[in-house]
């Protein structure tokens, strides 16, 4: 009975199998609908949007023409991943005292440059670039 | 005491002995069967789990648990677990049906984690099959890694065998013009000359790949660095001029161009996405016109 009961099983996986195969051969074909699309630029917008007050605004609005219209024609000059400016509208987002967050973006600006240490920092393996994300 | 002694013993007989006795516990063969519900039913993550459970506890059929799993995986998208069971599955068989499936699987799973020579690697170790199914599939995948690795000559001729082996003449005519519309994209837009363009004027390498806003931007920006430029050396000397305004007018110059190259082989690649969907809508079609000529 066991020995029936483990057979009927196997021709169970078996036949499973081979039924699948026969219904429609090119399974999963809508998983490739996505494989050679091309890369989508990043939305900068998200950063705007957590705003609280006017100066969170401002920064905002000027980070976003930065980004839109100056950046974009920029050559890829940074070394850290976030760039510069990610950088500096998420300590302007995350950090309350403003002293601290010039602080913090003018010691980012220092360290940007091709001198800078690899053994300082871990390295994104997409972007080959130093990650560098602010504390929390 | 004794009775006391008695009356526990009583107890611990009933509450141990008859259960172990008459109870019925799960085996390896329900095990497998509850999976393959579970399974048929689209529950892959649990099925996953208890096909590992059967494997573990000496199921005897490895190679087919094992493609059980892989294939598992492979609907949840772990594709990285899904190509070590189809290895499994390929060294533990004897059968050169389950080997076929197994080197399929895992193929399947590196095209989408793109890595197309890989998946061709793999391929390559198929190519005289005599099922008609199996060699549609074979050259579907080989058609994509082909195609994958910008090899459009030879993903053409893969998907023509394929769309042969579905024996549907129209699909062929359909596939080369895709393949035409791809190779007419490339001379189109070509990243190269983009890139010379924008260097010579800035700005035309966007208008070449069809983006104006781009264009407009990048030539406003560098006309006023050159307005800057110029407008410093009026105002005090050249070399002052060049040495402040030289380095932005050098990095926003080299910035655009290459942005103009960027955009061009976007574009390129979008049309290349286009002819890609186009020739898996033809090659479903016919797959499901011979699906139900067959039945």
């Amino acid at each position: 009975m066991k020995v029936f009961l483990t057979l009927l099983i196997a021709l169970f996986l078996f036949i499973g199998e081979a039924l699948n195969s026969q219904a429609q051969i090119l399974v999963n074909i809508h998983r490739l609908d996505t494989l050679f699309e091309p890369e989508k630029r990043p939305d900068y917008r998200a950063f705007a949007r957590g705003s609280k007050n006017e100066i969170e605004s401002t920064f905002s609005t000027m980070f976003l023409f930065y980004k839109k219209f100056i950046s974009s024609q920029d050559i890829d000059a940074c070394v850290f991943e976030p760039s510069c400016s990610v950088y500096a509208i998420e300590c302007i987002h995350h950090e309350k005292n403003k002293m601290v967050v010039f602080m913090k973006i003018s010691d980012r600006l220092m360290r940007c440059h091709g001198l800078a240490s690899p053994k300082s920092y871990k390295i994104d393996k997409k972007t080959g670039k130093y990650l560098d994300a602010i504390e929390d | 005491m004794n009775w006391l002694i008695k009356h526990v013993l009583i107890f611990l007989l009933i509450t141990n002995f008859f259960p172990v006795k008459y109870s019925y516990g799960q085996n390896l063969n329900e095990l497998v069967l509850f999976s393959n519900v579970q399974y048929e039913h689209g529950n892959f993550e649990l099925a996953a789990n208890e096909y590992n459970r059967a494997l573990f506890f000496g199921y005897k059929f490895e190679d087919r648990l094992s493609l059980k799993i892989a294939n598992c995986y492979f609907n949840l998208n772990k594709l990285e677990l899904s190509e070590q069971f189809y290895d499994r599955a390929y060294f533990s068989t004897n059968s050169d049906s389950i080997k076929t499936e197994a080197v399929l699987g895992k193929s399947f799973s590196l095209i989408l984690g793109k890595k197309f020579i890989l998946a061709l690697t793999e391929l390559m170790n198929l190519d005289t099959l005599s099922i008609n199914n199996q060699f549609i599939k074979l050259n579907f995948l080989k058609g994509i890694a082909y195609f994958g690795l910008h090899q459009d000559k030879f993903a053409e001729a893969c998907f023509f065998r394929c769309v042969k082996g579905f024996t549907d003449r129209e699909g062929k005519v359909e596939i080369g013009e895709d393949f035409v519309r791809i190779r007419k994209a490339e001379r189109r837009f070509n990243p190269a000359i983009a890139w010379r363009l924008s260097l010579i004027l800035p700005g035309s390498g966007q208008v070449y790949s069809g983006n104006y806003m781009e264009a407009a931007n990048s030539s406003l920006l560098m006309a006023g660095f050159a307005y800057l430029t110029v407008n410093i050396a009026i105002e005090y000397t050249f070399v002052e001029a060049l040495v402040v305004a030289s380095s932005f007018f050098q990095r926003y110059f080299v910035g655009g161009a290459n942005m103009a190259e960027k955009l061009t082989l976007e574009r390129q690649n979008k049309e290349r996405n286009n002819s890609f969907l186009s020739i898996m809508k033809i090659l479903e079609a016919a797959d499901t016109k011979n699906s139900s000529n067959s039945n």
